[in-house]
Formats: C-alpha cells, structure tokens, sequence
C-alpha cells in the first residue's frame, strides 16, 4: 500500500512529494533557511513523511559508515605480490604468455574447422535412388505378391 | 610523478612503481566496490582483481581520459559482474534449498560483544534492509549513485566513467533517489 498521501501542511504550502524530494538537501544542510523551516513544519505535522525521513536518515548512515570502512591494511603487499609473481612469469617463460594466447585461439580453430568439415559433409550426402532392374518386368508384377527386394538394385 | 609518467615507466619495466598507482587509487577503488558489494572482505577481493586487471590491460591505455576514470571502469564492471554471479549462485542457493533443505545462512551477522546485543541486532537487521533496498536498483541507477555517494564524485566526472551526458547522470541520480524513497515509504506503509 503506497502512502504517498498528497497531504498538504497545514501550516506552509509544502506537500508530501516536495517534501519527499528535498530530504537529501535537508540531510545535508544544503537548503535555504525559508525552505529548511518549512521542511521541518511539515515533518512535524505528518507522520508518514517524518517516519520515511528517518528510514532516510538511517539509509545515509549506512553509506556514511561503509565509507568510512579501510580495506585490509596488507591490500596493497598482496597485490603487489601478485603483479610480481605475474611479472616473474612473463620474463622466465615468454613462451608460456605466448602459449596464453595461443591456445585458446588454437582450439577455436580447431572447433571452427570441425564444424565447417561437418556442414560440408552434411551437404554433400545424397540419398541413393532405387531403379527397378528391368523396366519390361515392371509389366509382369503382381500387385498382390511381394516383390523380392533384390527385384529392386541400386544403378 | 603524474599518472601517465607513472605508466610509461611502469610499461618500460619498472614493475614496482605500479605500488605508487596502486597507493594513489587504492581507496577509491575499495570503496567503489564496497558500494555494490556491502561486505568488506568481498570489497578488499574486488579490489584486488581490478588492480590485477588493470596492471594486465595497462599496454591498452590510450591516455585519452584519465587513469582514475579508467580505473573506476574497471571497478565498476568488476563490481558489476561480481553482483550478477551472486543473483545467479543465489538463485541456485534458493533452489538447493527448496529440494535439499535449508543451509545454514552465511550472511548472519557475526556475534557481538556489544553489551547490548540487542540493540546491535536491531541496526544489523536495519542495515540489512537498506542494502537490500540499495541492491534493488537498476543497475545504470545504482552505478550513478554508488559513484556520487561513496566516491563523492561530480556528475561530470560521473558521465566519463559511463561514457554518457552530465543531463543522463543527473537523470540516473534523480530516478535513484526517487526509487529508494519510495521503497523506504512502502517499509513504513508495512510497518
């Protein structure tokens, strides 16, 4: 259920949604005195905004302590450690940051070739077509006795 | 030594000079991820695989924009990665769960020795609930307000990192805030 209520203070001209709009501002200090006192008589006459202004507040504390959280002192050794092991890798064996590259090129190569081998295969298969052996013999069959299937060769 | 002088150096081979880049945007960097990520071990790892990252793709710098702008690209799409692999494991969890039973939930908070654990349960659950509310954003919204919030960056600057207007950050800002404050009014209206 929204309750964005359009409820106008009694006191000032400011309503719920203006109100609403200007928390960051009035969170900051940022507004003007006229625009500050009217923010505060309208959370002090309705509810529903002074009770999202506080879960406002609380959504900037929690901002406000996430920056304020250090990263591990070590960060910056381990990583530096990392860089150098990477480092160290690249100068001893050149070969094996060639080999990086080249290798999942190469089995997509390979991948690549195979499929086109199968497409080309696929499109080259044709049926073979069954011709009867001697036409003149078509005129003596008996619709009612089952042909032998060597009556029928492939040409 | 400014940013650029710093690379040069470092892609003609003096490796340990990458610690003074490393210094330099090593905050910003972890409070970028911290932003999307809202645990600090999971930050200091982002961390981490964005410097890696970017001392792998540092020859592919071009100088066109400023190394930090770079950077927070990388550490923007690192971060973003990282949350979709967490929807992804998470929907799997949820799967796991239904057939196999419930595990215990990693994301508890650590036991306090607060003397008063229960006020101490109260914020961690009210925390809780705002990073859900943070991570509910759309992505391109959550990106404009991690960067204005977290790294107190301008719009402008903003607008380099996306690759986009100043008007199309302040629109991004403006939808954010609008959609936090109306998800913080529905809490309220459940209340």
């Amino acid at each position: 259920m929204s309750i964005f209520v359009s409820n106008q203070s009694k006191a000032t001209n400011m309503d719920c949604t203006t109100c609403q709009q200007h928390f960051e501002d009035y969170f900051n200090g940022t507004l003007s005195e006229a625009a500050h006192r009217e923010m505060e008589t309208h959370l002090s006459t309705c509810p529903s905004c002074a009770q999202t202004y506080l879960l406002w507040q609380k959504l900037e504390q929690v901002v406000f302590e996430e920056k304020s959280t250090s990263s591990n002192p070590y960060l910056a050794t381990r990583i530096m450690a990392q860089i150098e092991r990477l480092s160290q890798a690249e100068k001893t064996d050149p070969v094996v940051a060639k080999q990086m590259i080249f290798k999942p090129v190469t089995v997509a190569l390979i991948v690549g070739v195979a499929i086109s081998l199968g497409v080309l295969i696929g499109n080259s298969y044709r049926p073979m077509k069954l011709y009867p052996a001697h036409t003149e013999e078509m005129l003596y069959l008996n619709d009612g006795a089952i042909e032998p299937i060597a009556f029928y060769e492939a040409k | 030594m400014t940013d650029f002088e710093l690379i040069r150096e470092i892609l003609a081979g003096n490796v340990s000079l990458f610690r003074q880049l490393l210094e330099r945007h090593q905050t910003q960097v972890f409070r970028t991820c911290l932003g999307f990520v809202h645990r600090k071990e999971d930050a200091d790892d982002l961390t981490q695989e964005v410097f890696i990252q970017a001392y792998q793709s540092l020859h592919s710098f071009k100088g066109d924009a400023e190394f930090s702008t770079w950077l927070y690209r990388i550490a923007v799409n690192r971060s973003l990665n990282h949350v979709r692999d967490q929807q992804k494991r998470s929907i799997f969890d949820r799967l796991e769960s239904f057939f196999v039973g419930e595990k215990s939930d990693r994301s508890l908070p650590v036991p306090s020795t607060d003397p008063n654990p229960e006020q101490q349960l109260l914020l961690n659950e009210e925390q809780q609930m705002i990073t859900k509310l943070l991570n509910k954003l759309p992505e391109k919204q959550r990106v404009a307000f991690v960067l204005s919030k977290y790294d107190d960056m301008s719009q402008r600057e903003i607008a380099a990192v996306l690759q986009t207007t100043e008007g199309a950050v302040e629109a991004l800002l403006q939808r954010a805030k609008k959609t936090l404050r109306k998800e913080l009014s529905a809490i309220y209206g459940k209340k």
